[in-house]
């Protein structure tokens, strides 16, 4: 069987009190996936995010793209799986690399220099807007939402037609 | 969602707007949830009356009250109410994580959510150390059992 994987995150704080808590019990996610090439390898953040996961009851992993890429076929059909990404590029690495990938939803994507306000929390540029699109027309659903439950506005070229 | 249970957050101050705000950054507020200020210049009976006029909308309803402070006003004035009434339950002391855990578990009765308030609430304590083992193995190529 495929990686049970129930949804994959797009946000720049990666695994934060609202996504440790609140989408992991909503999703009754048991596993919590942060691929993350630089998260990997980096103590402090894991005992960070660790504790948020504990909370919830969830296993956490902290695996660089590559790796998640390499062994996602070997996950058990116990594993509930709910991927944290910082980036949709790193969404996009992830889908191109085969992982079975069927929703995606935009969280927090922090305004910077140059981005455009698509809602409060998501800012967009050229690039993400590129990887995003992509994204969509892979046939993935994928949604801005900022809580579970709140309301869907699904990414297409009309939602970025300003950026 | 505990759509049955009705939870009244209430505390000095503005402990009850405070934590809702925290918990409006945090998850969607189920509409079960009320937040009462017991702030200065409010009596006891001012804020007898506001819980009053609350569960008088839920009669017969589960009813929890979180309290700020074990012995505080607004603790006492709630232990009135859950004194009279098997439905209703009261505890004190317990924390924003404990509110957010539950938010999204069913419980039976508010009997029920008070016993997992307070359990939440000393799970969710540390005093910060890198010394912890933490739950994540991340180095094993051992996927027999999954990743």
């Amino acid at each position: 069987m495929a990686a049970d994987i129930l949804l994959t995150r797009i946000d720049n704080r990666l695994v934060h009190g609202q996504v440790g808590v609140t989408w992991t019990r909503a999703l009754n996610a048991n596993l919590i996936l942060v691929a993350n090439d630089l998260a990997a390898k980096d103590p402090l953040q894991q005992k960070l995010m660790s504790t948020t996961a504990d909370s919830s009851g969830a296993d956490i992993r902290f695996f660089t793209l590559e790796k998640t890429i390499d062994i996602i076929d070997r996950a058990a059909d116990r594993q509930k799986i709910f991927i944290v990404v910082k980036t949709p590029a790193d969404a996009r690495t992830l889908v191109e690399g085969n992982v079975p990938i069927k929703a995606i939803n935009v969280g927090n994507m922090h305004f910077a220099q140059g981005k455009t306000e698509i809602t409060k929390k998501v800012y967009v540029d050229a690039k993400d807007k590129e990887d995003l699109l992509y994204l969509a027309g892979t046939g993935v659903k994928i949604y801005i939402q900022d809580y579970p439950g709140d309301k869907e506005s699904e990414v297409n070229d009309q939602l970025l037609k300003n950026v | 969602m505990n759509d049955k249970i009705n939870v009244i957050v209430s505390g000095h101050g503005k402990f009850a707007t405070g934590m809702q705000g925290a918990l409006h950054l945090l998850t969607k507020i189920p509409d079960t949830f009320q937040f009462v200020d017991f702030e200065e210049g409010l009596s006891d009976d001012d804020l007898r009356k506001k819980f009053q006029a609350i569960l008088n909308e839920h009669a017969g309803e589960q009813i929890l009250f979180f309290t700020d402070l074990l012995g505080g006003t607004p603790y006492k004035v709630a232990a009135e109410f859950a004194v009279k009434s098997d439905n209703t339950e009261l505890v004190a002391g317990c924390n924003l994580g404990s509110l957010l855990e539950t938010i999204y578990m069913q419980f039976d009765s508010a009997s029920a959510l008070a016993d997992a308030l307070v359990t939440y609430t000393k799970s969710g304590i540390d005093k910060f150390s890198m010394d912890t083992a933490t739950t994540s193995d991340n180095n094993t190529n051992d996927f027999a059992d999954g990743i």
